[in-house]
């Protein structure tokens, strides 16, 4: 079975678990992208003499789910044969989602939260949830989010990646319309994710000295160094004590990971290994960072 | 003539770039089936079928350019077939 059909049967399945167990969930990025973000066939191209969208092909299936319905949906899935992988304290420094892995079907990644949306997480949902549309998804109709809230976060999520000549912020803001754009301005202002946005769409600058700046100019521009992007991590957290916390976690090695890599659970002289590599790594950029004079994010 | 639809728990994926008609289509049952691949003639037999379309036979023996005499039993078992394995159901006779 082709990747891509997995990813499709994936996003169906949970759907129909979602829809089962009263929980609500959103269908983001790949299959579930609508298909006025897509880009077109030109006429002419084989086999279709008619403009057609080119469906995104995907490794994974991402779903946003309700915060407090995830530990039903964790419970709900393992009973349905999926396994976690990854946890979310696992994934990325975000913490923002899940993998699950099952035994025929494409992996599913469960977003808590979506990176770049500072407002509170429940409350960013519930926006998204009061303004959902229905898509099909292998057939089965599929709750999605609304047309600019898609645009927003395929944006938010190139400019994450350093991506920002993507195709995706060309056809979501780049060809959209101003009144488009004003939409997406006014979404991302109610999901605290102006920031975010503006790193997508060439604006940061209007937003030196806010939260968040620091670290989605070092993301969307590719900064390569990791003390770099350590420290604006930390510098993007709200509190003392979550920028203390993401600042131990962003040090200390990734067990699960480590257990993926090796096949097995890994030793303590093994955690305590990898913990010294990254440790003295952090070191040593740290020190070359400083005798570049250079310790700002995003500087290259 | 009886007449089909598919099930509301069918989940079909029919792969990008397929001639019209299609010659593969994949089903699953969710949440808990085991996905199938139908082709050529078999993918015909559903997609026909879950297009409502009352007679299938006739349908299916036009696509593959042979007489509906020649496909019927082989269609009616197929359609058989696939209702009893959930991937198709009987609508509902017209009133």
């Amino acid at each position: 079975m082709p990747r891509y059909v997995g990813t499709r049967f994936t996003h169906a399945v949970l759907q129909v678990l979602a829809s089962d167990h009263g929980i609500d969930l959103l269908h983001i990025k790949g299959p579930a992208v609508d298909d006025r973000l897509l880009a077109v066939r030109p006429p002419g191209d084989p086999p279709s003499s008619t403009p057609r969208p080119i469906p995104r092909q995907s490794v994974d299936a991402d779903v946003l789910v309700r915060p407090a319905h995830v530990a039903r949906l964790f419970e709900v899935m393992h009973r349905h044969g999926w396994v976690t992988a990854y946890d979310f304290v696992d994934g990325s420094a975000f913490e923002h989602a899940a993998t699950f892995t099952h035994p025929f079907l494409s992996p599913a990644d469960v977003h808590r939260q979506f990176p770049g949306i500072e407002a509170d997480a429940s409350t960013a949902f519930e926006r998204l949830w009061r303004e959902r549309r229905t898509a099909l998804v292998a057939g089965i109709p599929c709750l999605v989010p609304s047309l600019t809230a898609q645009r927003l976060l395929l944006i938010v999520h190139a400019a994450r990646g350093g991506a920002l000549q993507h195709s995706d912020i060309l056809r979501s803001w780049t060809e959209a319309t101003e009144e488009e754009r004003d939409e997406l301005q006014h979404l991302a202002r109610a999901l605290g994710a102006e920031v975010a946005l503006a790193a997508g769409t060439g604006r940061l600058d209007e937003y030196e000295g806010r939260r968040g700046y620091e670290l989605w100019r070092a993301l969307s521009t590719g900064e390569r160094s990791r003390v770099r992007l350590w420290l604006a991590r930390v510098k993007s957290e709200r509190t003392m004590s979550t920028k203390l916390r993401r600042a131990v976690r962003l040090v200390l090695p990734n067990r699960r990971r480590m257990h993926t890599v090796l096949g097995r659970r890994p030793t303590l002289a093994e955690v305590a290994g990898a913990y010294a590599t990254r440790a003295r790594a952090g070191l040593n950029e740290m020190v070359r960072l400083v005798r570049s004079g250079r310790t700002e994010p995003g500087q290259r | 003539m009886t007449s089909y639809r598919m099930p509301p728990r069918v989940a079909y994926v029919v792969p990008d770039d397929e001639p019209d008609p299609p010659g593969t289509v994949f089903l699953m049952q969710v949440p808990d089936g085991t996905p199938r691949v139908l082709q050529n003639s078999a993918a015909w037999i559903w997609l026909v079928a879950v297009e409502g379309e009352p007679d299938v036979a006739a349908s299916v023996a036009h696509l593959a350019g042979r007489v509906k005499e020649e496909v019927a039993p082989d269609v009616e078992a197929f359609l058989e077939e696939l209702v009893g394995m959930g991937l198709l159901e009987e609508s509902a006779p017209p009133r």
